[in-house]
């Protein structure tokens, strides 16, 4: 992976959860705060408009009369209180009195009326009215009153309700991490085990929650079929291995299966100080018996040829097809000359009896048979070869029993 | 006169701060007028009858002949014969207005208005003693009123609360 690190599923979520749970918060605060301040607000304004009737009505004489004193001494009390700033009240010309709060000393308290001041600088103005004629009018100016409190209040639950949100957000991702992003982690692991390890017989644990389970189950199944396809590709290789180093029709081993024996059993000798022994067996007449019985019955012979040859090799030795009707045996290490005649003795013993074809008739195969022995007849696999080789023409020229020539292979000529 | 308002003030009633209201100089006939209005506009008949009927007792020094009466309401302004008798005042009269009287008249047209529903107002009584329900009082420039409790109490009026509440309230 490049770049800066991702972040993890648990980082992303408790971020988004926490976005939302601010939002919904922020949201349903605001919410109920515009609501409630609006509420409050026409609250305040009818507490306003009662003020003023009152007033209004207190001093509708003392405007009447025009007496400033009576006036004053009626609104004053009412001016007391502390969700009024002030009250004037006007008459006609140019009648006018005022009663107002005293000027507040605590920093809270002027702070409030400065907010007082702000927000309502508007008084309420409710007429003065006698006898049905306007006389006059009350300006009642809002004070803060009790709107401090339920400020504050309501900051504390404000503050109080973002704490519980961001403990509850941290919860609840616990709890998440621990529900969805476990199953998760485990399905990863096993990916990334079978990756680095290759051991391709890990599947994934069950899972509680629907889509993860079913994650686990296809990423299960695509294991299962990346297992049976490696042992598919693992037999077909065995198989075609196996194809390329043996002679379909018999099942012996073909040539290059046997040079490449010959030449690690050479090494075994050499190493072991012993010897070893090379058999070339050759089917006589085979192509004039293959011409009158058929194809057919040729691949018979050769069949139960091979079969007859198998049955007399020891463990450790390998029986080949090197051509149309030529076979040879390797004879393990340590494997003398004595041996290796005495083997081709019982082959040729073997091959006396008859074979019986598919059309009833009886063949005898007899075999012309060539011995070579390791270090002796030949330095390495080709030169072994052609001493047998060369042995096995001999033999067949002299039809006598088989018998190794002494002299050196190299000398020889063939027929 | 200024003597005279000046020993009426000093004498007034402890309890009692008189009403008062600012008028220019020559402007008292005006001034008692919408001080008269105003006191009507605070009184209520049983059988308000319209216009009210504003009698004059005694001599007179503020209201011209034809003063306004609140806006709404037509004062019709006779003079009040001397000699006349309790019942027919009350058929007569709805405002009694007392002027310069020689006390024992004032005091048997007075008694002759206690049962019935005529609103007294005295021009001339600065104690307020006289029996009379308001009763003016002449400061430098400006004029006020005093109420007499006892008479309105008795009489056959209602004077609205918040009047007698202002004229108590004055209690310093």
């Amino acid at each position: 992976m490049s770049g800066p690190a991702l972040p993890t599923i648990g980082q992303v979520m408790a971020r988004m959860q926490f976005r939302l749970t601010l939002f919904a918060l922020g949201l349903a605060g605001v919410g109920a705060m515009l609501t409630s301040g609006i509420v409050i607000d026409s609250y305040v304004q009818q507490n306003l408009q009662l003020v003023g009737n009152l007033a209004s009505y207190v001093v509708e004489p003392a405007i009447v009369f025009r007496d400033r004193e009576a006036a004053q001494s009626a609104i004053a009390p009412l001016a007391d209180r502390n969700d009024v700033r002030a009250i004037v009240v006007t008459g006609a010309r140019g009648f006018r009195v005022a009663a107002q709060r005293p000027p507040q000393t605590r920093m809270l308290a002027r702070i409030r009326e400065r907010l007082a001041a702000t927000f309502w600088s508007a008084p309420v103005r409710v007429p003065i009215r006698h006898d049905g004629r306007l006389i006059g009018e009350v300006w009642v100016y809002a004070g803060f009153g009790g709107l401090s409190a339920y400020l504050g209040l309501g900051l504390a639950c404000a503050l109080a309700c973002l704490l519980i949100a961001i403990w509850f957000t941290h919860i609840v991702a616990i709890r998440l991490q621990r529900r969805v992003m476990e199953p998760l982690r485990a399905i990863a692991s096993v990916a990334h085990r079978v990756r680095t390890e290759r051991t391709l017989h890990l599947r994934a644990p069950p899972a509680p929650i629907a889509e993860i389970d079913m994650l686990g189950h296809d990423f299960n199944a695509l294991l299962g079929e990346l297992e049976s396809w490696q042992a598919h590709l693992r037999s077909e290789n065995e198989t075609l291995a196996h194809r390329a180093m043996h002679d379909p029709l018999t099942g012996l081993a073909n040539r290059a299966l046997l040079e490449e024996r010959l030449e690690s059993a050479m090494h075994v000798a050499t190493s072991a100080g012993t010897t070893l022994g090379l058999l070339y067996v050759d089917a006589d007449h085979f192509k004039a018996i293959n011409d009158r019985h058929g194809h057919a019955a040729g691949d018979v012979l050769l069949t139960e040829f091979a079969a007859r040859l198998r049955k007399r090799l020891r463990h450790g030795d390998l029986a080949a097809r090197v051509g149309g009707d030529e076979f040879a045996i390797l004879v393990a290490p340590p494997a003398g000359r004595a041996q290796t005649t005495t083997l081709a003795t019982h082959i040729a013993e073997a091959m006396s009896e008859p074979i019986i074809l598919p059309n009833g008739s009886e063949v005898v195969l007899t075999a012309s048979i060539g011995i070579a022995v390791f270090p002796d007849d030949g330095p390495d696999p080709a030169g072994l070869l052609h001493a047998a080789d060369a042995a096995m023409y001999a033999h067949k020229r002299s039809r006598r029993p088989p018998a190794s020539h002494p002299t050196p292979i190299s000398n020889m000529k063939r027929i | 006169m200024l003597l005279l308002v000046a020993i009426a003030l000093a004498m007034s009633p402890p309890g009692y701060r008189p009403v008062s209201t600012q008028i220019a100089d020559g402007a008292t006939d005006q001034a008692v007028a919408d001080m008269l209005a105003g006191i009507v506009s605070f009184t209520r008949w049983p059988e308000p009858h319209a216009p009210l009927r504003l009698c004059l007792a005694g001599v007179v020094r503020f209201i011209a002949k034809r003063p306004d009466g609140p806006p709404n309401q037509a004062l019709l302004v006779r003079a009040l014969p001397p000699s006349i008798g309790a019942g027919q005042m009350a058929d007569q009269c709805d405002i009694v207005y007392f002027g310069a009287l020689p006390p024992a008249a004032a005091g048997r047209l007075l008694a002759a208005t206690r049962p019935a529903p005529i609103l007294t107002i005295a021009e001339d009584d600065p104690t307020c003693r006289g029996g009379a329900m308001f009763c003016l009082r002449f400061g430098p420039g400006q004029i006020s009123f005093e109420l007499n409790l006892d008479a309105v109490s008795r009489g056959g009026v209602t004077i609205d609360p918040r009047v007698l509440r202002l004229s108590r309230e004055g209690h310093r």
